[in-house]
This record gives structure tokens, C-alpha cells and sequence, in this order.
């Protein structure tokens, strides 16, 4: 099986994931901060190793500002939720993936607007649609760093900048690029940075997280045992216990440091340089072919390791299907939960097939994948 | 010596910064006496080496609820 497919989930893992995820199951999953035996501070340290690694490759100068959430929908959840109220304004952007959409429609229903910006014809989001939204009521911008239909970067570090010269907070939706793009909380004004752990960090799925900037206080999502403070029936008023009630997930968290040392050592920017190869090895030889339209930016430097094809009067689901199982490629078809990015490009009825390469994939497979819808395409036309 | 801190994050946290700088710690949950009807954690520091690692949990950053035995060396 060719697995093209990392903008759900990285796949495969790098062995320290796997060895780190079943020597914790094996030594040492115990209760992290439920107690002091061995085996929990084994488990707490863990936890905190790999804060600190996630710290290092976002220049978050203290780990405690990171809690673990189940995946980066929780995080923006918990960002959105945590700090907006009745009378504030949000601008998120036509392309949002339904991790921001959602929670932002759903708090419209508690007093609080969204606004849209509106991208461009590449799905991108400029600085300057952002301003068009900012009203006196903004209280947030929330934005993906990257789509995952169009694979469209977008300028984070000029929109936070915005954010900052308007006194408005700035949460970054870091799906589709944490780990193959450098992020930088300051350099980039971030306020809030939501993860996933199981896509270009390569950890375990059930993992993510949410930066939190200092000395801004967000409400948790959900209530709960932390370890500490236990007569009190609040939640402590700190980081990171504060956002996490309840159990974390530590076989999780501690794959994730395999991940992340994984990424560390390569680099972000190794890593998103070779998805940007691929992907542009990929759309040179699918863009000879009739009837396809491939979205999101010409300019390969502006996209990240994901491009989605639409075949013109074609169902995307049964040309994925075919590459599945005729082919053993796995990709995704759809609208990829991002109904707004659909409407968006004029793709709402026949969805877009996605290929999304990872680091442990090479040209020879993209060039297979290619052949292979070429294939497809040449059936179809019989 | 026992470091009273606010949570088993800081505890680990403190731990670590104490043993980079060769200073013996562990981490344990604190005893009734100091912590009340409440659980939390502290970090124990051997007595001899109380007045050193007093000065140095004190540059560590962590936030410290209090220190016992110090000075008992």
C-alpha cells in the first residue's frame, strides 16, 4: 500500500514512536501526577519531556504554556471557548476546516459573530482580507496555517502582526504544518497555537495540543481531577493542569517525543521542502491530464505537502476508490471537512481527491500514483 | 528539605533543574503537614545540601509555595 494520505494522519511512524509508545506501555503508564511512586514521576517526567521538545520546535520559551488536548479540534475548541463571550466578534476565513468552523458557528448561538475573510483565488488568506473583518468588537482572529484542501500557506506572520498592532488575539490553526513548517510563537504574534500530534508531528493519534501565551487566562473546557489542589472545587488557575481535568493520554504523549525528536532532527524545513518536491513532482506529471483542475496555489513554495484534484464530471469517492483498490493508493476524497474550502472552489457536489505524501514517501510513488490515475482517466474516457 | 510547589509540573520541573546542577532530588507528594487536606507535591532535597539548593530553586523560575527545613544542614 502507497499511503498518500498524511493530511488525515501520518503514516507510517518513525520506529523511536513506536518503541517510545510500547516502552511507556511496558515500563511505566502509570497515572501521570496522580500520586508520587516511581512509576507516576516516571510517567509526569515523560509528560514534561515532551513539553519541552514541543517548547524547543515552536520557540515557546516556557513548556508549561503547552497543555495536551486530545487533537488540534480540541485545542481550537478549547482556545475559542476558553476566551471569547457574548458580544465578542471572530474572524476566521472562507477555508476553515470544520475544527474552527464548528465551534465558531456554535458560539454565534451564545452572542458571539463570525466574520469571514475572504480568500483568493488560491485559497490563500492575505492580511489585508483579514483587516476588511476587524471590526471594534474583534476580540480574535483564528486561522489555518495551512489548508487542507488547497494546500495554501498562509502569511501567519503578517496577519499576526495585524493581530498585534489591533490588540486582537491570535490563535493559529497549525494542522496542516506543524512539523513541516517553522513556526515561531513570537516571531509569527502568536497568542494560541493548536496541534495535532498524529500529522506532521508523527505521534499516536489522541495526541495534540494548545499553546497558551503568557498571562492570558483561558476558561477549560471541561472540569476535572488534575492531580493537585484537590479540596479546591475550581480548577488551579495555572498552566498546564488548568486545561487538562482528567487523565491524559501518556503512551500518547510520550510516542509524540519520538515524533518530535524526529522532526527536530530532520527539521521542520527539510521535511516540509521534501512533502513541496513531491507534491510538485506529483503536479507536473497529473497536470498534462484532460479534465482535471488542480486546486490551491500555483506557486509550489506557498504550499504545503497536500493537493486536491477535481475530475470535471467524475465522483472523487470512486476515483479514490479505484486507487485503493486497484492500485493500493490510499488518498481521501470529499469535501475533507472543510465544507467552506468546497463552496469555496466551486467543488461543493463532486468533492476533490486529496494526495497528501509524508516524509517517508518518494518520487517513485508519486510518479506511480500519477500513472496510475492517468490510468483511470484513460478507462473512463473509453 | 522539602520544596512545596503547586503542581506535579512543577515538581518535575524542579526536580530537573535541580539535578542539572548536581543537586540530588525527588519528587514526592507532600506530607500532611505541610499540604493541609490537600494533595500536592514537593521536591526533597537531602539536608545537606539544603542551603545551596534553596538559593538554586529559587532562580529556577518555578513557583515556589514554600520551603521547610531549610538551613537544617
Amino acid at each position: 500500500m502507497i499511503y498518500l494520505d498524511n493530511g488525515a494522519t501520518s503514516f507510517p511512524k518513525p520506529r523511536r514512536v513506536h518503541a517510545a509508545y510500547a516502552r511507556c506501555m511496558q515500563q511505566y503508564a502509570a497515572n501521570a501526577g496522580r500520586g508520587a511512586h516511581r512509576l507516576s514521576v516516571l510517567a509526569a517526567e515523560q509528560v514534561w519531556e515532551t513539553r519541552t521538545l514541543l517548547a524547543k520546535l515552536f520557540h515557546i520559551p516556557s513548556p508549561e504554556r503547552i497543555a495536551f488536548t486530545q487533537n488540534c479540534t480540541e485545542a481550537i475548541n478549547t482556545g475559542m471557548k476558553g476566551l471569547l463571550r457574548g458580544g465578542d466578534d471572530i474572524v476566521i476565513s472562507d477555508m476553515e476546516h470544520n475544527s474552527v468552523y464548528r465551534p465558531a458557528m456554535a458560539l454565534e448561538k451564545k452572542g458571539i459573530r463570525t466574520l469571514f475573510a475572504r480568500s483568493d483565488e488560491e485559497g490563500r488568506i492575505s492580511p489585508e482580507a483579514i483587516i476588511r473583518q476587524i471590526t471594534p468588537r474583534t476580540r480574535m482572529i483564528c486561522i489555518q496555517h495551512a489548508s487542507n484542501v488547497g494546500g495554501g500557506i498562509n502569511p501567519i506572520r503578517e496577519i499576526g502582526k495585524v493581530a498585534r498592532e489591533h490588540g486582537i488575539l491570535f490563535m493559529v490553526d497549525a494542522a496542516q504544518t506543524a512539523g513541516s513548517v517553522s513556526i515561531d510563537v513570537e516571531r509569527d504574534c502568536i497568542d494560541l497555537l493548536a496541534f495535532p500530534g498524529h500529522k506532521g508531528l508523527l505521534g499516536p493519534q489522541g495526541t495534540g495540543g494548545l499553546y497558551v501565551r503568557k498571562d492570558l487566562e483561558v476558561s477549560p473546557l471541561r472540569e476535572g481531577g488534575t492531580g493537585g489542589a484537590s479540596e479546591s472545587p475550581d480548577m488551579p488557575d495555572f498552566l498546564p493542569e488548568r486545561l487538562e481535568g482528567g487523565t491524559i493520554n501518556l503512551p500518547g504523549i510520550a510516542g509524540l517525543a519520538g515524533g518530535v525528536q524526529f522532526v527536530l532532527e530532520k527539521g521542520p524545513g527539510t521535511i516540509g521542502r521534501h512533502e513541496q518536491k513531491l507534491v510538485k513532482r506529483f503536479i507536473d506529471r497529473v497536470s498534462v491530464f484532460p479534465d482535471i483542475r488542480i486546486l490551491g496555489p500555483v506557486d509550489n513554495q506557498n504550499r504545503a505537502g497536500v493537493v486536491s484534484i477535481v475530475f470535471t464530471g467524475k465522483d472523487s469517492a470512486e476515483i479514490a476508490g479505484t486507487l485503493d483498490k486497484k492500485f493500493g493508493i490510499a488518498v481521501r476524497s470529499g469535501l475533507h471537512c472543510s465544507p467552506l474550502a468546497a463552496k469555496r472552489f466551486g467543488i461543493l457536489e463532486e468533492g476533490s481527491v486529496r494526495i497528501s505524501p509524508g516524509f517517508f514517501n518518494t518520487t517513485q510513488e508519486m510518479d506511480y500514483a500519477a500513472w496510475a490515475i492517468g490510468e483511470i482517466l484513460k478507462k473512463q474516457h473509453k | 528539605m522539602l520544596i512545596q510547589v503547586q503542581s506535579v509540573t512543577d515538581a518535575v520541573r524542579m526536580k530537573k533543574y535541580l539535578r542539572n546542577r548536581g543537586i540530588r532530588a525527588e519528587v514526592i507528594q507532600s506530607p500532611s503537614s505541610v499540604r493541609g487536606g490537600s494533595c500536592s507535591f514537593a521536591v526533597r532535597v537531602p539536608a545537606s545540601a539544603s542551603s545551596s539548593a534553596e538559593k538554586t530553586a529559587r532562580e529556577s523560575g518555578v513557583v515556589i509555595l514554600g520551603i521547610m527545613g531549610s538551613g537544617e544542614g
